[in-house]
């Protein structure tokens, strides 16, 4: 049975199936919310207005019976963050079960009445509008359990306090296989959008679905093989490897030896305390306290990397999972706090309110420049979540995210590109992470084109950190892959074996290939996610975006960035030079 | 081990899965070594009874280095397993 295009109208309260139109039928996940994107939403229309939509889409092997690491659901649309497009993906219970209705897409769009807010029930029989009068208000904790009450075994996706009051900081939260909030399509404030639209949750019932299809079996399982031995024999993402045994927060320790941990609000690349929030630290609470606390979590079924953690209290009942790499630093050394049990307490609050920690983190370090408290008081930063929750005027300002935030405190060193905030690489002290914060279309994200993997990681091969040279073209082709995999449902951290053992890289295109019939191989991954970044960028040109619109702030070019007393060094020139291909070399 | 002239002390710290190469070991907590005059990284790395294969990325005073670069006293080297995530 082919898949649908699920339509919700917010405005009329009808949704309707349609057929896959022919310019989409190749494309899933990010490829597929960023072509409706592209075809449906105006550019310049206004984020949180009646013209903006959520497009939500399954990658191309999601659902598909044991593709390992596979749940990832695509959020995209306008972002009223950077005003450009947006895809934001998440893993968590969502992706599979929205594949296994059979459904490509889900399109949301209109508005309600105002005050209106709903839950949306999707299932194979169609789409309950319930009224959500009685989650209005709530986190997502409260929203997860309260769902699956009435719904159990079911995924949520939801938005807390942040998305109803349409912060540029919210996220949408998509609840793990504990029904516990914390797989965030986070960067980029689509939970405002989806605030926008008068939807407080969505749950998803894939009871009696038919399924995903599989259009060639033994390529599928001949790539799925290929891939699994890759991950499996990968020190990094193998059984008790680096992930597995320490989660994504291993990198505290190698970003911090490397002098490109970004700390107080990216004015030096070394925290004295990076030990104490590290992935090992982690490790060893969990181990101590026990109870509920664990590494080795799984943030959906089918995964075999396991990257997640519970991270536990004194008495060993869990307080949030999972503390990511990105939220540790963010919460931890970017505003010099070296207490894990507050980190943990407010990456919950984030959790719970719907806010990206990426985001938060850095506008609270924005917040301690600008005087509102000091750097290194983690009570304090705690408190500060508290205050959007409330919406009080405080929390509203802090809510909206770095750029706001340092505009309210008069804050000069804002670390953003196209309004979002860097997350935990200094591009002073990496520079090919910086050349992707600059140019991607998405606003500064690492994971857009994670060049740590050569550049400290020594994945794919050793280049340095500290070197211009090349990185470029590295970033390009970092970026391209990623359109692929974000597009295929797969983690990206298959990224790590697939680029060092070449039978993981044939294997992805090949699953690919066997559960769509698409005529894929490895060499078409990089030509494809080519064809993603070229819609998004002309998506951003019509935004009003140009190429000053691709540099890294300019405090990175004037301020020497300690252990290595380094500038960003890398010419406008070369950074225009990643995207010339879009107008074949011509200026935009 | 006694220090002379040909000696040079090194201090090392091992991260994540190499922890367990130390004993009563933290990861990233420095300790010393002494080494011959003239060593490499892959000298200590035999010192300390890590197989090779294990230590996938090596800093020497911050900086990026293979097994083969040489060492010289006073320098601090931190050693990593393939580690990743983001």
């Amino acid at each position: 049975m082919a898949k649908k295009i699920l339509r919700i109208n917010m405005t009329t309260l009808k949704a309707a199936y349609e057929a896959v139109p022919e310019k989409w039928s190749r494309w899933a996940g990010r490829g597929l919310t960023s072509a409706i994107v592209c075809d449906e939403v105006d550019p310049m229309c206004h984020p949180l207005g009646p013209n903006n939509k959520v497009v939500i889409a399954p990658g191309w092997v999601t659902g598909s019976p044991a593709a390992p690491s596979s749940g990832r659901t695509s959020f995209g649309g306008k972002s009223p963050l950077t005003g450009g497009i947006k895809e934001s993906n998440a893993g968590g219970l969502s992706g599979q079960m929205i594949a296994k209705l059979g459904l490509a897409a889900i399109i949301v769009e209109g508005t309600p009445l105002k005050g209106e807010w709903y839950t949306l029930v999707v299932s194979k029989d169609g789409v309950k509008f319930e009224s959500a009068a009685d989650l209005v208000g709530k986190g997502m904790y409260e929203v997860d359990e309260l769902l699956w009450k009435k719904y159990p075994k079911t995924a949520v996706i939801g938005i807390g306090q942040a998305g109803e009051m349409k912060l540029s900081n919210a996220g949408i939260s998509v609840n793990d296989p504990e029904n516990k909030p914390g797989r965030y399509a986070g960067r980029g404030g689509m939970g405002a959008v989806m605030g926008a639209r008068g939807v407080k949750a969505m749950v998803i019932v894939d009871t009696g679905g038919p399924g995903v299809e599989i259009a060639n079996q033994d390529l599928f399982k001949q790539g799925r093989k290929k891939l699994t031995e890759s991950i499996q024999e990968h020190g990094l993402t193998k059984k008790a490897g680096g992930l597995n045994a320490f989660g994504t927060a291993v990198l505290v320790n190698i970003l911090n030896e490397a002098g490109g941990l970004p700390t107080r609000n990216f004015s030096a690349g070394q925290f004295e305390g990076a030990a104490k929030i590290s992935g090992e630290a982690i490790a060893e609470v969990c181990e101590k306290r026990g109870g509920e606390g664990m590494m080795g979590h799984g943030c959906h079924p089918g995964c075999i990397i396991k990257c997640s953690n519970i991270y536990p209290n004194e008495s060993g009942e869990a307080i949030v999972s999972c503390i990511e790499y990105e939220t540790t630093w963010a919460m931890g050394a970017n505003c010099g706090i070296d207490e894990l049990d507050y980190i943990a307490k407010m990456t919950r609050e984030c959790n719970d309110i719907g806010l990206d920690t990426i985001e938060a983190g850095n506008t609270v370090a924005i917040a301690m420049e600008g005087g509102l408290l000091p750097f290194g008081d983690a009570e304090g930063a705690f408190k500060t979540f508290d205050e959007i929750r409330r919406g009080t005027p405080l929390g509203r300002i802090l809510g909206q995210g770095v750029e706001a935030t340092a505009k309210a405190f008069g804050v000069s060193r804002v670390p953003t590109v196209k309004g979002q905030s860097m997350p935990a690489y200094e591009p002073r002290a990496v520079k090919g992470i910086g050349v992707t914060y600059a140019t991607t279309p998405m606003g500064a994200d690492h994971t857009a084109g994670y060049t740590i993997a050569p550049e400290i990681a020594g994945v794919s091969g050793k280049l340095d950190p500290l070197s211009d040279e090349g990185k470029a073209e590295l970033s390009l082709t970092f970026q391209a892959a990623t359109a692929f995999i974000d597009s295929s449902g797969y983690c990206l951290f298959i990224a790590f074996p697939i680029l060092d053992i070449a039978k993981g890289w044939e294997g992805m295109a090949e699953s690919v290939a066997g559960v769509t019939g698409l005529n894929i191989t490895g060499a078409d991954v990089i030509p494809l996610g080519k064809e993603i970044l070229k819609m998004e960028r002309l998506f951003n040109e019509k935004a009003g975006f140009t190429a000053e619109d691709d540099r890294p702030p300019e405090f990175m070019r004037n301020e020497s960035l300690p252990p290595h007393n380094v500038k960003w060094s890398i010419t406008d020139d070369q950074l225009d030079s990643v995207f010339a291909w879009v107008h074949n070399g011509q200026k935009a | 081990m006694i220090m002379d002239e040909t000696n040079m002390r090194i201090v090392v710290k091992l991260f994540a899965t190499l922890v367990r190469f130390k004993d009563g070991s933290r990861a990233g907590r420095p300790f010393e070594v002494d080494l011959p005059d003239g060593s490499a990284v892959k000298d200590l790395i035999d010192l300390l009874k890590i197989p090779p294969q294990e230590t996938h990325v090596v800093f020497i005073n911050n900086i990026i280095e293979g097994p083969d670069s040489q060492l010289k006293d006073g320098d601090v080297v931190g050693l990593f397993p393939p580690v990743g995530g983001g």
